[in-house]
């Protein structure tokens, strides 16, 4: 089950996932510190946002150069409009060579457009070969993290996956058997696979080349050895040049990792040459998906994001509701920012509104995209587009109320002088322990402070005089 | 370059230590094959077919990558800021070769050594010219890796488990 | 990691120009917290400052921002331009995410005229521990926790102060200047503790759970008792702390700045 939208983001907390995904964060944290003191990073930041606004600022003459220069390079360059068109223009691909044998490199614009159903209603069968994603699909579930797919599962759970499929006994503690084992299993799908997939981390237009990052050795496994390589990319990714393509392969395992190389970086342009071992087709699907509709709005900057998973890591409410809660493709901060932005039914509005807008995933962010900013600014726009009605006369009159000195006074002095004779009647020192609607959510776990019978400026008038 | 030899060549090494590879540093060409050949001792070895791996092991250590216990191969380009090393693959050096044996032993000529990441794009042809860029340029650095297991930290998920480079001179 | 710094020696007190400070007392000090607002004013004339307060003010209108009511905002916001266009001096707020609303969000979301005397109203716009450290050059002004003894403290970085306004070393310098405490780091101690305004009423489970993990981090690295300076993380902790009954006691850094710990 994958697509853009999946499934309504849920309100509550998955203790099961939160002490894996501390753990991730503590790590990235720790590795990011240590990077920080390597490089300017304010400075690195700046320079990676000029690279990514220069390039969404200049997108469609970027893209048309881009295919141009793929094509001179031997290479086919198909585009589409949504992901139905993106996943029948990859089936169409496979079912022109005859191919029903794949290997999938990770990709989550695959998981945005539901590549994996597309394939296997097509008969392709088509095997994830990074280890987080393999046991992902294995176990029929779906990625949890942009750049660690089975970051909410656990060492115990991958041993029973393998352990079912193969009929052997693994040590949980064992982690080096367990990736032996995926490595021999996948090893036989890459040496028969037939086709390729991958995604593409950036696109360098000036010579049509991709840039795909990794660290595990399958995306070079899955460019070399098929015959044909299918590369899926939504339109953002492409960059005007080579200068900012050597800062951003830096720049994105930075963030993501805290060091300055992936551990692979393969650079491909074009299908093989003569008497290379390389992929005699290589096709790139551009896909839009409601990417350009974001250009030229207050939202553009949400495009500039290189997808590096730092703001997922850097979130407090991501690390509760793990990347699952966000019944979406793309989750934590930028997820509740471009999930609603390139959805066209409304149905995932709401994600706006999981976050508390602390601002940590700004600070993590090295394309600096304002995703509190936002995340707020998708709150009014939800509003405008569906008003929460009671909720909307609600703030009116509240702000009706609160624009005026003697309004304003005049509710602090009703609320103060009710409620906390009667609060304190209850034996709560000011506090109390149940609220009615629409504040009743507040004490399910909290207890409430009620309003001072003389507020601030009462005593300040009361001492003072007027002012 | 050669003044600043010295110091590139410790940049280097830092960061493909930091990196988990392994530097050697032979003083020629003859002594680089020395190195390679007791690194390699008994095992099997798939290689490009280039000068200057000849005559490290004899015809009957040779296999196809796909059986082969070591690649025997040459890095195009190294990187004293990032520690990656860069393979231009093309005929006569296959993707595979490097890729499909557990350990992979690279040689790696120091007038190949710079210092950044822009200047090796440049060096192995990764920049804006009339003719396009090689075909496939992949940048390693350090062995492949895997924390996908509770973030438990494992080599040789897929590709090379290590990643030893020896740099000479000629 | 370069050799940590040699301490500074202590910063000789200003040649006292007593400003005249114009109190953003903000709606939540005002109405249910009006004692940190009158520890702040005490505080700033106990440093040589002349307090005034704007008799017109009310809310910066950020509740309504941030729950999509731009508009709502813009009505209560305002206010507050009306309040202090006209005034001159800092002004001063014991509240962070609020001034975070008028430095950050006002001149965006205001337009024209109205625009223009924002961003000169963000301009002059601080956070109480910025202004005491910064702008009036005390890096430490004593205070005491009350009672005998040491009692161990932790600090919440709150995120409007830290992530949107970049303050950090401020209050930690005045709590550092507290005698009677000892400064520990917890766990997580960068995170949000999840009050996050309406976050709090629409995602209550998950709030709550990160206020659990704070107050848990809190105790496990030995504290008796969080400070902060955003009354919404304040309100939130010590309400949820209540419920638990935990053994925590929550303050506002005013609190433990007045000369004889008179908590």
């Amino acid at each position: 089950m994958s697509g853009l939208v999946i499934e309504p983001p849920r309100r509550r907390p998955d203790p099961a996932v939160t002490p894996n995904l501390h753990r991730a964060a503590e790590r990235w944290e720790s590795n990011r510190a240590e990077a920080h003191e390597r490089v300017d990073w304010e400075a690195w930041r700046e320079r990676a946002r000029e690279i990514r606004a220069d390039a969404v600022r200049h997108l469609p003459e970027l893209i048309e150069l881009l295919e141009a220069r793929m094509v001179a390079a031997g290479g086919s360059v198909h585009h589409a409009r949504d992901g139905e068109e993106a996943c029948r223009h990859i089936v169409r691909i496979c079912r022109e060579a005859g191919a029903t044998n794949a290997v999938k490199g990770k990709s989550m614009t695959s998981e945005e457009i539901d590549l994996g159903a597309a394939l296997a209603a097509a008969g392709i069968e088509a095997v994830e070969t990074d280890l987080g994603e393999y046991i992902v699909q294995a176990l029929g579930d779906r990625p949890s993290h942009l750049l660690a797919p089975a970051v909410h599962l656990n060492a115990v759970q991958v041993a029973e996956l393998f352990a079912r499929e193969s009929g052997r006994r693994f040590d949980p503690e064992d982690t080096a058997a367990l990736v032996l084992y995926a490595r021999g299993v996948l090893r036989r799908r890459f040496l028969a696979a037939e086709v390729g997939i991958t995604g593409v981390n950036l696109a360098v237009a000036e010579t049509g080349t991709l840039a795909i990052l990794e660290s595990e050795g399958n995306i070079r496994l899955a460019t070399a050895l098929p015959r044909i390589h299918i590369a899926l990319m939504g339109i953002e990714k492409v960059i005007r040049d080579w200068a900012g393509a050597s800062h951003l392969v830096q720049m994105l395992p930075l963030a993501a990792h805290g060091t300055l190389a992936a551990a692979s970086t393969s650079f491909i342009t074009g299908p093989a040459r003569e008497g290379d071992d390389g992929p005699q087709e290589v096709h790139l699907v551009l896909l839009d998906g409601g990417r350009s509709a974001v250009r030229g709005t207050p939202f553009e900057a949400a495009l500039h994001c290189i997808r590096c998973g730092a703001c997922l890591y850097a979130c407090p409410v991501y690390r509760q509701v793990g990347g699952h809660g966000y019944g979406s493709t793309y989750s934590g901060p930028i997820g509740s920012v471009i999930t609603p932005l390139l959805d066209r039914t409304g149905a995932s509005a709401e994600l706006a509104w999981h976050s508390s807008l602390c601002g940590a995933c700004v600070e993590a962010c090295p394309v600096k995209i304002p995703l509190d900013d936002q995340l707020v600014m998708l709150r009014a726009r939800a509003h405008e587009r569906d008003p929460a009605r009671a909720e909307a006369a609600l703030f009116a009159a509240w702000a009706r109320l609160w624009s005026r000195p003697a309004t304003y006074r005049a509710t602090a002095a009703t609320a103060g002088r009710a409620l906390r004779p009667l609060w304190s009647a209850l034996g709560h020192e000011g506090w109390q322990r149940r609220l009615p609607f629409p504040f009743s959510g507040w004490t399910d776990g909290r207890d409430a402070r009620a309003p001072d019978p003389e507020p601030f400026h009462v005593r300040w008038r009361r001492r003072r005089g007027g002012s | 370059m050669a003044a600043d030899d010295g110091e590139l060549i410790g940049q280097f090494r830092d960061r493909l230590e930091e990196l988990d590879g392994t530097l050697h540093e032979a003083p020629s060409l003859p002594a680089a094959h020395a190195i390679a050949r007791e690194l390699i001792g008994a095992a099997t070895v798939a290689r490009w077919s280039d000068e200057v791996l000849e005559g490290i092991v004899g015809p009957e250590q040779e296999a196809p990558a796909v059986d082969a216990d070591v690649s025997l191969i040459i890095a195009d380009v190294a990187v004293a800021g990032t520690g990656a090393v860069g393979f231009v693959h093309r005929g006569g050096r296959a993707r595979s070769t490097g890729l499909l044996p557990p350990r992979q032993v690279v040689l790696l000529d120091v007038a190949d050594l710079v210092a950044d990441l822009a200047t090796g794009f440049a060096h192995v042809g990764l920049r804006a010219s009339p003719q396009p860029p090689p075909s496939n340029v992949v940048f390693a650095a350090g062995p492949s890796r895997t924390s996908d297991i509770e973030q438990r930290s494992i080599r040789g998920v897929h590709a090379p488990r290590d990643l030893t480079v020896v740099i000479f001179r000629r | 990691m370069p050799a940590p710094p040699v301490p500074a020696p202590p910063v000789p007190a200003p040649p006292a120009p007593a400003p005249r400070v114009q109190l953003f007392v903000t709606c939540l000090v005002d109405l249910l917290y009006p004692e940190i607002g009158e520890r702040t004013v005490a505080l700033l004339e106990r440093l040589g400052c002349e307090v005034a307060f704007p008799s017109t003010q009310t809310c910066c209108g950020q509740p309504a921002l941030s729950s999509g009511y731009p508009r709502d905002a813009v009505t209560v916001a305002e206010r507050f331009l009306d309040a202090f266009a006209d005034t001159e001096g800092p002004i001063v707020a014991p509240f962070g995410s609020c001034v975070h609303m008028v430095r950050h969000h006002y001149p965006r979301l205001l337009e024209g005229e109205r625009a223009a005397i924002a961003a000169r109203l963000a301009a002059r716009t601080y956070e109480l521990p910025s202004f005491i450290v910064d702008k009036l050059g005390r890096p430490a002004v004593g205070g005491r926790y009350p009672g005998s003894g040491m009692t161990t403290v932790a600090y919440h970085h709150e995120c409007h102060m830290r992530y949107g306004l970049g303050v950090t070393a401020a209050p930690m310098s005045l709590l550092r200047g507290v005698a009677g405490c000892t400064i520990v780091e917890p766990l997580h101690g960068g995170l949000c503790c999840g009050f996050g305004g309406t976050f709090s009423l629409k995602l209550t489970d998950v709030s709550v759970a990160m206020a659990d993990e704070k107050l848990d981090s809190a105790l496990g690295a030995g504290a008796r008792a969080i400070v902060s300076t955003d009354v919404g993380c304040l309100m939130h902790l010590e309400g949820r702390a209540r419920r638990r009954g935990l053994p925590l006691r929550v303050h506002h850094l005013v609190d433990l700045l007045e000369p004889d710990g008179a908590l």
